[in-house]
């Protein structure tokens, strides 16, 4: 349907304000700091190195465990948290209308402050933790959870337990969407649960799946802010992520690494989630 | 549709100005060179190694500089700030100043020590490694964040460049472009009783050629405790590393030093101090040392009373190179036939520690303006405290004691040994013992003559004290707790040196 010239002008101004505060604080930050990215010094000071730092960066072995850390994080991390918010979601679907309350349960983790995850982290994993009572009770030798590999894990734990709930009402909304009669037909024709998910739910999910794994992406980049707080600026190997090599940078005043991480990691985002899109705008291409 | 559009057009209206806004340039900083000028000064000088509550040291000269330069050039305005002592206050706002600085609007002048004092209680302090921020100096010089002012220094013929310490001025460039303009420095001095150390039979050549004939000679012939009390104090430093010169190579990002270098290093000065601690358990025995130190500290003699600690005064002791001017004139007054020469590190080289060092920071718009006040911290008159007041109530203690030797060493030895006697009377005080021992002391006149082998060893290198060296000081001071984990806290600080470098 074609809109009117005067209907256009109208959606343009009031999307104005929303675009100009993206350009703004989104798109010319992100310009600045490409600009960052080829250029040493600051101010005044400031001249164009060309690829210098990518070369740099591409070289530092802090930066490649870091992006490596990062990638298994995430690689891990979020079929994880999709599967079981899928499956909580699924299981949850017809109780959440006649449970009000569930919702704001699902969610309690996630609006939970960091400094409350973290201590009960803490509690759970640190050295006189739950945990280790546990072995030792058990007579097993206790652990150093939080500064060893093992943090990794514990990491992913916490992430699995903050953000799932988050992501499972996003997927209650997608499976809310879909009319009740299509699995009554269904189930007249004999089709089980199984065949019932293939068949109605999955086709009809893939544009809530892809919202809530792009939130689940944000949500996983967030973790950092947890362990940061168990490990410092420094923490062990496996958990040192591409946000430690981030702000490490920015407190040592190099800019420029700083900005070709940015960069590096921004264009490995942005390639993920275009694969993603494009293969589920493939997916939904039945509704057209 | 209308309020719609109306509400929107608003909205677009209010971004455009705030955008506007925002590209205006900063508050009182104008263009044009007959406008006003707004230079903005970042120092840590009052936490830096000084009382907090006087004006102390560097702080005083920055003070009356600013004062001085104003009143020269009306149009030019001179915004001083601390940086807070410790606590959120100060780690805001250095996150605040890096923000700024990544902006390209950080302070235009930097004049900055690498130490800061942390209040641990009421009336306790400490002198700690600041490493706020600029944890690197070096490292920092090579990020970009100082203007180069080669251009200006070199041009500079009124500065007689050629009369500052070769040695330590190169810490300041890359490739020699100049960021950096050291102020004052310091190295460790050894200071011996030249009886002494012959009746001991140590060869002093051995211990001049580098740390470990030092140790060598002293773990051979040192016959009495008192040798390791002096000898101590070179292991009870903020930062450890200037004894290992080799350490970091900026260029290529490697850490020059092993993990079983560090290890053996610290067993080694262990050995001096295991001997010290032993020593102090002793009865009877004294760890008081008295030359080097601020000459009031020292006992004040009584009407007609010769010195009697001489007996229990410690052969050896070691201390900053600036305090050679005041142990000069205390070991002529004790009739002590003085040796002194610079403590050399590991590999024989002679490494200083830059104790304050000012830069041109790279946003700023007037550099030309920033060098010229910053250049004068490096003129006789700032070197060399020709302006400090004395004998009256506001007087301040000399601030090279506590700040190091200016850079302008040649010719320094006489002025600032004048404004320190000056000083003394004052800070002598009601107390006769006091006054006589400030008394005793005027009567002695220094010239560079007095401080000869430090003037005449030129410095191989020079660093700024880095936050990392203050881990590895702790390890040096407490053998009991260390010493079983030595092998891997020294893997672990390596490790965090290549995380340095990684990052910096």
């Amino acid at each position: 349907m074609k809109l009117s010239a005067k209907k256009a002008r109208d959606g343009v101004l009031l999307v104005l304000p929303v675009v100009l505060g993206c350009l703004l604080f989104y798109a010319l930050p992100f310009v600045l700091v490409l600009r960052y990215s080829v250029t040493q010094g600051v101010g005044a000071s400031v001249r164009f190195v060309g690829w210098e730092n990518y070369r740099a960066v591409w070289h530092n072995a802090l930066f490649g465990r870091a992006f490596q850390n990062t990638a298994r994080f995430l690689l891990l991390g979020l079929p994880l948290i999709l599967i079981l918010s899928y499956a909580i979601a699924l299981l949850l679907k017809n109780e959440v209308e006649r449970h009000k309350l569930l919702k704001s349960v699902l969610l309690f983790p996630y609006i939970m402050p960091v400094v409350g995850a973290v201590l009960i982290v803490d509690l759970v994993f640190g050295e006189a933790g739950l945990f280790n009572r546990c072995l030792i009770a058990l007579g097993a030798p206790v652990r150093d959870w939080l500064h060893s590999p093992a943090s990794f894990w514990v990491a992913m734990a916490l992430y699995l337990w903050k953000n799932t709930g988050y992501s499972v009402i996003l997927l209650l909304s997608g499976l809310s969407t879909i009319p009740a009669d299509q699995y009554a037909a269904a189930q007249l024709d004999g089709a089980g649960r199984l065949r019932q998910f293939w068949h109605i739910t999955a086709p009809q999910m893939w544009y809530s799946v892809f919202f809530a794994a792009v939130f689940s992406l944000i949500n996983a980049f967030k973790c950092f802010r947890e362990i940061f707080l168990i490990g410092g600026a420094h923490p062990d190997d496996s958990v040192y992520m591409l946000q430690h090599f981030i702000n490490n940078c920015f407190e040592n005043l190099n800019y420029p690494k700083l900005a070709v991480a940015s960069v590096l990691l921004g264009i490995a985002v942005t390639a993920v989630l275009t694969v993603l899109f494009l293969w589920v705008r493939r997916k939904e291409r039945y509704r057209e | 549709m209308c309020l719609k559009r109306y509400i929107a057009g608003i909205a677009a209206a209010t971004i455009l100005i705030g955008l506007a806004g925002c590209s205006a340039g900063s508050p009182g900083v104008e263009e044009t060179g007959a406008e006003p000028i707004t230079i903005r000064v970042l120092s840590n000088a009052d936490t830096a190694m000084s009382s907090p509550s006087s004006a102390y040291g560097m702080d005083y000269e920055i003070r009356r500089l600013i004062g001085e330069y104003e009143r020269a050039h009306e149009e030019v305005t001179i915004d001083l700030e601390f940086l807070p002592a410790s606590g959120e206050e100060r780690e805001t706002r250095i996150a605040e100043l890096r923000t700024e600085i990544l902006a390209g609007n950080g302070p235009d002048v930097y004049l900055m020590s690498p130490y800061k004092l942390e209040q641990l209680s009421y009336n306790s302090y400490e002198t700690q490694i600041d490493g706020g921020l600029f944890p690197d100096v070096a490292q920092s010089m090579y990020n970009g964040v100082f203007y180069d002012i080669s251009a200006f220094y070199d041009g500079d013929t009124e500065l007689h460049v050629d009369e500052l310490a070769p040695g330590v001025m190169e810490m300041g460039t890359v490739d020699g472009a100049r960021f950096v303009l050291p102020l004052r420095y310091t190295y460790p001095v050894v200071f011996a009783d030249r009886n002494a150390l012959d009746g001991a039979g140590m060869d002093v050549e051995h211990m001049k050629a580098d740390l470990g004939g030092f140790f060598e000679e002293l773990m051979r012939h040192a016959d009495t405790a008192s040798w390791f009390n002096g000898a101590a104090q070179v292991v009870m430093t903020l930062d450890p590393f200037y004894l290992i010169p080799q350490l970091i190579d900026y260029e290529t990002g490697d850490v020059l030093l092993t993990d079983q270098e560090l290890a053996d290093f610290t067993r080694r000065c262990w050995e001096i101090t295991d001997r010290c601690e032993t020593i102090l358990a002793m009865p009877g025995v004294s760890s008081y040392v008295q030359m080097g130190w601020f000459p009031l500290a020292a006992p004040g003699l009584e009407d007609g009373e010769t010195d009697v600690w001489a007996s229990m005064r410690a052969p050896l002791c070691i201390g900053g190179a600036a305090t050679a001017i005041s142990a000069c004139a205390m070991a002529e007054v004790e009739g002590v036939d003085m040796e002194l020469f610079p403590l050399r590190a590991l590999d024989g080289s002679l490494v200083a520690e830059i104790t304050w060092w000012g830069a041109v920071g790279a946003g700023c718009e007037h550099p030309e303006t920033a060098y010229d006040f910053l250049r004068r911290m490096l003129l006789p008159e700032t070197q060399w405290e020709l302006k400090r007041p004395t004998g009256d109530e506001n007087t301040v203690v000399s601030g090279f004691f506590g700040s190091g030797l200016p850079v302008r060493v040649i010719g320094a030895a006489q002025p600032l040994w004048n404004a320190l006697k000056a000083q003394l009377v004052h800070f002598a005080g009601t107390d006769k013992a006091a006054a006589n021992r400030a008394a005793a002391l005027q009567s002695v006149s220094l010239t560079d003559a007095d401080i000869l082998p430090l003037l005449s060893a030129r410095v191989d290198a020079a660093r700024v004290p880095m936050a990392l060296g203050s881990q590895w000081s702790e390890v040096l001071a407490n053998r009991l707790e260390y010493e079983d984990a030595l092998d891997s806290e020294a893997r672990a600080l390596i490790e965090e040196l290549r995380w340095h470098l990684a990052e910096g």
